[in-house]
């Protein structure tokens, strides 16, 4: 397992409110889109995220220190169960947050390409709405009242479903 | 502190922060609708179906739009459907994705349940298909109307058979029609008791599975053949034909005999092998396990469980 030690290769992110995050490399490329700068070489000293916040750029680099540092699925046949376990049951914890961060989290996961973590919000969001009538997702995720179906759209959906739903 | 802690420190005090407020309605709002749409139906795939229909395509004009996209229908799961509290619709519910997918349905798990007019109203539209599973829902059965829909997959990937009898035919219209069949996955419980009844006139026609399979499915990967009757000289006949075996799982197969007999020289040659006598309660077959829900993942299915389809 990597260490953090002082002398493997440092990062430093830099947030929408010019916070700055400094972590191992091994880390940082756990995002498929700056694995790409690194690889391209256009990555500076200081990578600046202007769309992500403090507050979602830490949670973020929390997962990732979490995933970097298990034992990667690939590797072979014989993966630590409890490793596994254990990510599951961090994975577990860390979405239990409110719906805005999960949001939040959600977006920067899709701009840096971390699929793991793209996942991992995706259903959770799905795991809320499961089973909800419309009116109650739209207030779960508060969807803007502006982009409702017109009574129209609603009674052309309501005749496809007559078969089943209604 | 370095120079760079002080120029944060420095850009803190001296600038209001710019980030957005969460607790601003408004951003909440337009993100939500900001989310790229193959996102947002990434999270849709994960409700199922029946939710999707029931609910979410009348959230938003937004969502509506996702879900009337044949990409979002490119996967049906019988198993998950009988289980839900629309079973009694599964014929409709099945005909509707079917026809929502607009010929692009990528991969069914079919129950088969004396429905051969389904099977074919699937196979009729769906004209790349790469995965089928079917299961028999009640026992073994012969499936009417598999070989002529097997046929109409001439993009099929993987074939999984589940509780089903199978005949010689239907590999070998697999093998002419299917030229792309990676991954054949066939589970037939076999009978430990039968073992002694076997005599050299049943051996041959036991063999008639194993010899189809090394006579025309030469492009197979992974091969599982739980149960079955196959002898030794059916086994050579699959390893002399299918030369890219990656993984051949003959667990059950109680008629091999590898002691001492020269195929097992063959069997060295394939990375993931499941022996008739190992444990069952063992999985040396994680490989394979995934190569294929790899494939499922790409379907964007996220409840298919075709693995655990005879778990039962």
């Amino acid at each position: 397992m990597s260490t953090s030690s002082s002398s493997s290769k440092k990062i430093v992110l830099k947030s929408a409110d010019n916070e700055t995050f400094e972590i191992d490399e091994i880390v940082a490329l756990e995002s498929q889109a700056i694995k790409n700068m690194i690889e391209d070489e256009c990555a500076d000293n200081v990578i600046p995220l202007g769309n992500i916040d403090s507050k979602t750029l830490s949670k973020i680099i929390e997962y990732c220190k979490k995933h970097a540092e298990s034992p990667k699925k690939d590797d072979n046949a014989d993966i630590d169960e409890k490793a596994v376990e254990d990510l599951k049951s961090f994975d577990a914890e860390f979405a239990k947050v409110d719906m805005p961060l999960i949001q939040d989290i959600l977006m920067a996961a899709n701009f840096l390409n971390i699929d793991n973590l793209i996942g991992l919000m995706c259903r959770t969001i799905a795991d809320r709405i499961k089973g909800k009538t419309p009116e109650e997702i739209r207030k779960i995720l508060n969807i803007n009242k502006n982009d409702l179906l017109s009574p129209e759209q609603e009674a052309k959906a309501r005749e496809e479903n007559s078969w089943a739903f209604d | 502190m370095t120079w760079h802690h002080l120029f944060v420190f420095l850009c803190k005090v001296m600038r209001p922060s710019t980030s957005k407020s969460t607790s601003n309605i408004e951003d909440q709002e337009r993100n939500w609708l900001d989310l790229p749409s193959d996102v947002t139906a990434n999270i849709l795939l994960r409700i199922g179906t029946i939710d999707i229909l029931k609910n979410a395509q009348k959230v938003c004009t937004v969502w509506r739009k996702i879900c009337k996209d044949p990409s979002m229908w490119k996967v049906i799961n019988m198993r998950v459907l009988l289980k839900s509290d629309a079973f009694f619709l599964i014929e409709e519910l099945c005909k509707h994705v079917v026809d929502r997918s607009q010929g692009q349905l990528d991969g069914i798990a079919f129950v088969y349940d004396d429905n051969e007019a389904l099977l074919r109203y699937v196979a009729d539209r769906s004209s790349v298909l790469r995965h089928l599973m079917v299961t028999c829902r009640y026992g073994i059965q012969t499936v009417r109307g598999l070989n002529e829909s097997l046929m109409k997959f001439p993009l099929l990937e993987g074939l999984y058979l589940y509780r089903v009898t199978i005949s010689k035919e239907t590999i070998e219209t697999v093998g002419r029609h299917c030229p792309k069949l990676k991954i054949l996955k066939m589970n037939q419980r076999a009978c430990r008791l039968c073992v002694e009844d076997a005599n050299e006139e049943s051996l041959t026609s036991y063999n008639e599975i194993a010899i189809a399979i090394g006579g025309s499915l030469h492009e197979l990967r992974h091969l599982e053949l739980k149960g079955n009757k196959m002898s030794n000289v059916g086994l050579q006949v699959i390893l002399d034909g299918c030369r890219h075996l990656e993984t051949l799982d003959l667990s059950e197969c109680f008629y091999i005999d590898l002691k001492g007999n020269p195929v097992t020289e063959c069997l060295k040659q394939i990375n993931n092998l499941k022996l008739p006598t190992d444990s069952l309660e063992s999985d040396p077959y994680v490989c394979a396990k995934h190569d294929y829900e790899d494939d499922f993942e790409t379907l964007n299915s996220h409840d298919v469980d075709y693995d655990g389809y005879n778990s039962d």
